[in-house]
């Protein structure tokens, strides 16, 4: 039997969320993720369709099956920024699928495995010049900003390789935010479904936190403290950097592991700090939004915050 | 005014953390640029100032910054040190500052930069032990008494300052009561930029002078 998970029009980290809900009730059958009906998806949500179908594929051993979007323009991005490539090493498809074209994708990085350290230095290599158009002339943030940004991507990388003991993807991408920041937005997309913050973190930290030790005590601990899985005093900085460097930028940060996310959230957005009891999934999925840079003086005048 | 010092330091290895990768990042890689420096070090004459030139670096991450800084500095602070070395950073930018800065206040450790405007300290200093690092920059090399009298304390507060300065790797002591700064040791001041290292006259204390690029 094949069960049907449909993917929303608009898949983005809620519509992820709607994945992440449903995955599991494929258990007994092959799954099929149905994404003939996206009309738009981020690289959230591109990296939740491969972490979906990873799960799926762990879990059932075998295959899901996948059905690319109709709307061309979406399918098109999806070649552009290379999902197919690594949607092929997951899911079965379909005999046609988009291919991406021979010149390169004109965002800031497409859809790339995160194994070993050196695919994070060949990420940090291949944003650098991109970063400096993109952070730099799009999104009007100064000169320094495109070392700041790259060392907020180096970091979320290296938390797959340091911690997720699993595979795990990246993408950034800008997009035009209306509806919530009136503008251009960068967004760094990084998930992995290896063993979780609460998984990572257990053997150093859970006897202290006794009965009450969840994913969401594992997310604090990393994120608003700097804990990690290792006794070095040294370890543990990434998250903090990244999390320090988004909010200077008033950018939004969340990571979702297991059943809790956090967030460092920016004035542009209403959400909570951090949520509990969401859909189990495992690994980390991060995200990062940066909106355009504001100097310091609009700041005061508009009450907005990016220095 | 800075004068040279006598045997507080014999060797001045200036080396470029950029040889390896322009972009450090990672862990791996910043193990890999500190056992170099670590190398280059045990090859030298102890005791010696070893200057990390990050004029070719672009991207640090945290990772890479804790590896090399903070973790060299943390050796060669212990007490069971395995040689009398000096640090300081130059040509480090704004972005380097940043993840310096971090990684060292993160350990409890501090550090002397150059840049064009001279000397600064990274890392989270006590206000007092940071007037005494300016008062003894200042003086370049001193004895424990000049010290006390220009800064109008008695000489064991004195002495007491210029110790922990010793044990901050921020001042080179020689023999029980003089102390230099980082920038005497060097010779004739600090350098600003890569090529603009001071001649290092043979009696401003100062044994040998190794290029330590190509090493990395």
């Amino acid at each position: 039997m094949t069960y049907v998970l449909a993917a929303p029009d608009t898949l983005d980290e809620r519509g992820f969320e709607s994945l992440v809900a449903g995955w599991s009730e494929a258990e007994g059958n092959r799954l099929l993720l149905d994404a003939r009906h996206v009309r738009w998806v981020s690289p959230y949500g591109v990296l939740g369709m491969l972490a979906v179908g990873s799960v799926a594929r762990a879990y059932f051993g075998e295959a899901p099956l996948f059905q690319p979007p109709e709307n061309r323009n979406v399918a098109s991005y999806l070649a552009r920024i290379g999902f197919f490539e690594h949607a092929a090493e997951i899911f079965e498809l379909p005999g046609r699928i988009p291919r991406r074209a021979a010149k390169d994708s004109e965002g800031l990085l497409e859809v790339t495995a995160i194994r070993s350290h050196q695919d994070v230095h060949e990420v940090v290599d291949h944003v650098e010049t991109r970063s400096a158009t993109i952070i730099g002339k799009r999104l009007g943030y100064p000169p320094t900003a495109v070392l700041h940004f790259s060392m907020i991507l180096s970091e979320v990388c290296q938390n797959i390789v340091e911690h997720a003991e699993g595979d795990g993807w990246v993408a950034a991408q800008t997009y035009n935010w209306k509806q919530r920041v009136g503008g251009v937005v960068v967004v760094i997309a990084v998930m992995d479904i290896g063993m979780g913050f609460r998984g990572s973190l257990a053997r150093e930290h859970a006897q202290r936190f006794g009965e009450t030790w969840s994913d969401r005590k594992a997310l604090e601990a990393a994120f608003l403290h700097g804990l990690s899985r290792f006794r070095d005093p040294g370890r543990g900085q990434g998250l903090q950097g990244i999390r320090k460097q988004t909010s200077r930028w008033n950018g939004l940060c969340t990571i979702r592991s297991g059943t809790a996310q956090i967030a460092e959230v920016p004035d542009w957005i209403d959400r909570a700090p951090i949520v509990s009891g969401l859909p189990d999934f495992p690994g980390a999925q991060i995200q990062v939004v940066l909106p355009e840079f504001v100097p310091p003086d609009e700041n005061r005048r508009g009450g907005r915050r990016n220095a | 005014m800075h004068s040279g010092l006598g045997g507080g330091v014999r060797t001045v290895l200036r080396t470029s953390v950029a040889t390896l990768y322009s972009n450090l990042v990672t862990r791996p890689t910043g193990e890999a640029v500190r056992t170099a420096i670590e190398r280059q070090i045990e090859e030298s004459r102890a005791p010696c100032l070893s200057i990390l030139d990050f004029t070719h670096v672009g991207v640090l991450d945290l990772s890479c910054a804790d590896e090399v800084i903070a973790k060299l500095l943390l050796k060669y602070r212990r007490p069971d040190r395995p040689a009398e070395v000096f640090f300081v950073v130059q040509g480090a930018s704004e972005h380097h500052r940043d993840q310096i800065e971090s990684v060292l206040e993160r350990r409890n450790l501090v550090l002397v930069a150059l840049d064009r405007r001279g000397p600064a300290l990274l890392g989270r200093t006590p206000s007092r032990l940071k007037e005494a690092w300016q008062h003894l920059d200042r003086l370049g090399a001193t004895a424990v008494g000049q010290f006390a009298s220009e800064r109008g304390v008695a000489e064991p507060v004195a002495n007491s300052w210029l110790r922990r300065l010793a044990e901050w790797r921020l001042a080179v002591p020689d023999g029980r009561t003089r102390y230099a700064s980082l920038g005497s040791a060097i010779g004739s001041g600090y350098p600003v930029g890569p090529g603009e290292l001071p001649g290092l006259a043979a009696d401003g204390g100062v044994a040998g002078y190794e290029e330590g690029g190509a090493v990395l």
